[in-house]
């Protein structure tokens, strides 16, 4: 079975960039340009994930307006903005609205198409193993059940394969970029990791250093948010960061 | 160049106004002359009336004035100057103006009658002095008689003892014979006598021919003995002696032996050879006195003098100068030039302090092209210019209290203006960081102020304003590009992806692979701009913390070994503020610098040192030299000042180091070595305490 994916994209050659390549990797996409068209062909058939652009026309926030359409009726349908507003505010909005990624243009197709499969792996083993309504991961506060991906660090528990961090037991709202930096740093121990690797962990193309630390002192941010002290993650200048265990 | 503040111009300035007492001044001088001027022209028009008036009323006023002018006689009047005050009657002749009209002294040449023989003890001299006031005529006669002869109270006979003799013409030109017998010290009787000098004689005076007993002669006196001899002091009522032609004789009568049969000599105030006259006395005419008594409240003094220089006439103001009062007009030049017929003499006489002390103007009585005597008008120049230097003291007063009000209001205005524009300047600098960011547009200072400092103030504000929009417009630059640059380069970019999926043999293609690497250079671009565009805004929401700074870049730069030289002369610990992630991206970029300039072979040294309060990071590398050692042109953003060759190189490496060197407080230089084989970056942070 192939995943249908809705893009709603106003450039008609970017749209047309999209889903070729995306049905080039066996998904069916489904395409609209503007706010009404979509909101109507989404409610009129489900898809499994959205591709959506911020501007749509002349309407500034037209992707935002869909997202929040779609998702304030309670569907636990993956979103994804694909935009040329790389403001901060902007992701930050995005991502409040219950996106579950925000990437700036330009992208890798072959990038895209990989985050798609991982965010809908996502999404599917949450739905499956998930007696709890929800398992977006920046709603809910309750840690979801037990499963066999699921690693425990003291406190931090990880399930990679529902992108699901806990952290003395309370759910972190992390984003998939953020998740896969946090996992990926996890993973590598004391010996840290380089900028390179992490760069690469994010499934983009083009990451500064700086925009690994802008993601790293979110994830302190979160964590501390939730839970008390998150003091794991260190720098090793000129290098990259280490994990320190709990 | 000195510097030179508003109020200082304004109070050089506002001494030009201290220009006008000066000129007061001037004015002053002006209506001094004019005014003078102006009383010398009436002066001389009531010199020139009393004269006219005197011509016409006087009939006989040339046989008066000009009587007897060139005889012998004339020669012995006797002068009698004119006081206020009165003389007390003591013998006492020290108030007596004795320094205005010396005594006249009688001896030798005026013995009229002497004894065949002489004694020793003989009478050699008398000294005369005479004053007059409204009413008196005052004699002071001092006699040298050593040996004096008193009057026996039981003697009848007046002349047998030191006697004076006293001859004058009364009002009714009756010839009168006075002694006066010295009696003893204390007041003195005076008598009518008769031609032989020997017994008192009653008399018959006036119109109502009363007889007059011989001791009531109306004639007061006070007889003293002196060193030399005795003094005695007469007074005589002027009207007993006023005639047209007033004529006194003294003559002082010498006995020294009682025992002989007369007097031993007898000296008088004319010489021998006058017998049966009369000097002609000095006092004032009672009809020219009448004339000139109109104007006495007028001038300070008038005169009337005949050419011989007796004072026919004399009055003054009451409140005229008591120094100058007894003063004789008669010798100074005025007088000299109008007897020579001048019709205009005027002087100018200086006072004690060498000012314009009083103005005299002398006319003369002219008769048939005949000066018979002149008319002296004499006015204090104080009088004159009193009133008028009340008034000009008065606006003087209101000037220079006007000119102090204003130098006050203007020394007012000159303080408010400064600190108007200090506050301006104040607050204008403070609009503007000292990176040249705007931090604030809105001047407050003067922008309610309708003048064109409030206009100065308004046009800051708005330059401000449409600077802070260029640059703002700027700032946005970088963000508005990325916006409008990614849509078409995503564009671009799937669509060479889609290509290459298509057709994946053109993945190897030599133009197919330039243009996949142009898109990325793009990209990069467009996010390196966006997130120096986006760092300053994200370093001032930041919090530093405290950090080891020598643990920091032991670990930073560690991680360049053996690539690069690094020498760390102290590892102790280095607290300071700061944010490992934001330092690691400032030698990031220092270091990225360094890389790309340093040529193949070359060698980056990294010297870390510090102080009690420096830490200090030297980076240099080999490679070509810096433009320019300023930081400010270095850092300024897009702008790259040298060639990196092939490498993309945006200039925006050490702008974004020298932000967040700046957030940190701490000091980025760039300089080449001295031999010119390469540059040197310097970053010095502040230690914390």
């Amino acid at each position: 079975m192939s995943y249908r994916l809705v893009i709603v994209e106003d450039d008609l050659d970017q749209q047309q960039n999209y889903a070729d390549a995306l049905e080039r990797r066996g998904f069916e996409t489904q395409c609209f340009s503007n706010v009404h068209d979509a909101i109507a062909g989404i409610k009129a058939s489900k898809p499994d994930l959205v591709l959506l652009d911020v501007v749509l026309g002349d309407d500034p926030d037209g992707g935002f307006t869909i997202c929040r359409r779609l998702l304030d009726q309670g569907d636990d349908l993956p979103i994804i903005f694909l935009t040329d507003r790389s403001d901060e505010i902007d992701q930050v909005f995005g991502l409040r609205l219950g996106a579950w990624d925000y990437q700036t243009k330009p992208i890798s197709l072959s990038l895209l198409a990989e985050r798609i499969t991982s965010l809908l792996r996502i999404h599917k083993a949450r739905t499956q193993s998930s007696a709890s309504p929800s398992s977006r991961e920046n709603t809910t506060e309750n840690a979801p059940s037990q499963t066999t991906t699921q690693t425990l660090d003291g406190p931090l528990s990880i399930d990679e394969q529902k992108s699901f961090v806990a952290w003395h037991g309370k759910t972190v709202a992390l984003t998939l970029t953020e998740f896969r930096i946090l996992y990926a740093i996890r993973e590598s121990g004391a010996g840290g990791i380089g900028y390179q690797e992490l760069s690469e962990s994010t499934m983009q193309r083009h990451v500064t250093n700086g925009t690994i630390t802008s993601h790293i002192k979110n994830i302190r941010k979160k964590m501390n948010a939730v839970a008390g002290e998150f003091n794991h993650i260190h720098n090793k200048p000129g290098f990259g960061y280490r994990w320190e265990a709990p | 160049m000195p510097r030179f503040g508003i109020k200082t111009q304004v109070t050089l300035l506002s001494l030009g106004l201290l220009a006008l007492p000066l000129v007061g001044l001037n004015y002053w001088g002006d209506i001094q002359k004019t005014a003078l001027t102006a009383q010398a022209r009436i002066q001389e028009v009531e010199a020139r009336a009393i004269a006219t008036s005197l011509l016409a009323t006087q009939n006989n006023i040339r046989e008066l004035l000009a009587a007897d002018q060139d005889s012998e006689l004339y020669k012995h009047s006797l002068s009698a100057p004119h006081i206020n005050d009165t003389i007390v009657l003591d013998g006492d002749l020290r108030d007596w103006p004795l320094d205005i009209n010396p005594p006249a002294q009688f001896g030798a040449n005026n013995i009229t009658w002497e004894a065949p023989k002489g004694a020793s003890q003989a009478l050699k001299t008398f000294e005369l002095s005479l004053a007059q006031s409204a009413k008196y005529l005052y004699l002071a006669i001092a006699i040298d008689d050593p040996y004096i002869i008193f009057k026996k109270t039981t003697q009848l006979r007046l002349d047998y003892n030191d006697h004076i003799q006293l001859t004058y013409l009364d009002a009714s030109q009756q010839l009168r014979r006075i002694i006066i017998p010295s009696v003893q010290e204390g007041s003195l009787s005076t008598y009518y006598t008769d031609h032989t000098w020997q017994y008192g004689q009653d008399q018959i005076v006036g119109r109502e021919e009363q007889i007059t007993p011989s001791h009531k002669t109306n004639i007061q006196g006070y007889w003293k003995k002196t060193e030399m001899g005795y003094a005695v002091e007469l007074r005589i009522p002027t009207a007993q002696l006023d005639t047209l032609q007033p004529q006194l004789h003294v003559a002082v009568v010498d006995f020294d032996n009682l025992e002989g049969f007369g007097p031993q000599k007898i000296i008088s105030t004319l010489p021998s050879g006058f017998d049966n006259k009369l000097n002609p006395l000095g006092i004032h005419a009672r009809e020219f006195q009448r004339v000139i008594d109109q104007l006495k409240h007028t001038y300070a003094r008038l005169w009337i003098y005949d050419r011989r220089g007796r004072e026919w006439a004399f009055t003054e103001r009451e409140s005229s100068p008591a120094a100058d009062r007894a003063e004789s007009a008669f010798n100074s030049r005025c007088v000299q030039d109008a007897l020579q017929g001048k019709v205009e003499p005027l002087q100018h006489l200086k006072g004690k302090d060498g000012t314009l002390g009083r103005l005299v103007v002398c006319y003369p009585i002219m008769d048939e092209g005949e000066t018979l005597g002149v008319v002296v008008v004499d006015e204090a120049a104080s009088h004159i210019l009193d009133q008028e230097e009340t008034r000009v003291r008065d606006i003087a007063a209101k000037m220079g209290g006007i000119i102090a009000f204003m130098l006050l209001v203007l020394f007012a205005y000159a303080v408010t203006l400064v600190r108007r524009i200090s506050k301006l300047s104040e607050q204008s600098r403070t609009c503007i960081d000292s990176h040249g960011r705007i931090e604030n547009t809105r001047i407050q200072a003067s922008k309610n102020f309708p003048d064109e400092l409030g206009d100065l103030s308004r046009s800051m504000t708005n330059l401000l304003e449409r600077q802070q929009s260029y640059v703002d417009f700027l700032e946005r630059i970088p963000q508005t590009l990325r916006h409008e640059i990614s849509n078409p380069l995503n564009k671009l970019r799937t669509s060479l992806e889609n290509l290459i999926d298509e057709a994946p043999e053109l993945s190897k293609n030599k133009y197919i692979k330039k243009i996949d690497s142009g898109i990325d250079q793009i990209s990069r671009i467009t996010l390196e701009l966006t997130e120096a565009a986006s760092l300053e805004s994200a370093l001032q929401n930041e919090h530093l913390i405290d950090l080891d700074l020598s643990e920091f870049v032991n670990g930073y730069f560690g991680n360049y070994l053996p690539e690069i030289h690094f020498e760390q002369t102290d590892q102790s610990s280095a607290f300071m503020q700061g944010d490992a992630s934001r330092l690691e991206q400032l030698f990031d970029k220092l270091m990225e610098n360094a890389f790309s300039f340093c040529p193949a072979g070359g060698e980056i040294k990294v010297h870390v040192s510090k102080n009690n309060k420096l830490f200090n990071v030297l980076i240099e590398n080999d490679g070509p030299m810096l433009p320019s050692e300023s930081m400010a042109e270095l850092s300024a953003p897009m702008i790259s000042t040298r060639s990196s060759g092939s490498s993309i190189h945006l200039g925006l490496g050490l702008h974004i180091a020298k932000l967040i060197a700046d957030q940190h407080k701490a000091t980025l230089n760039g300089k080449n070595r001295a031999d010119g084989s390469g540059v040197i970056f310097e970053v010095r942070f502040p230690l914390m305490n």
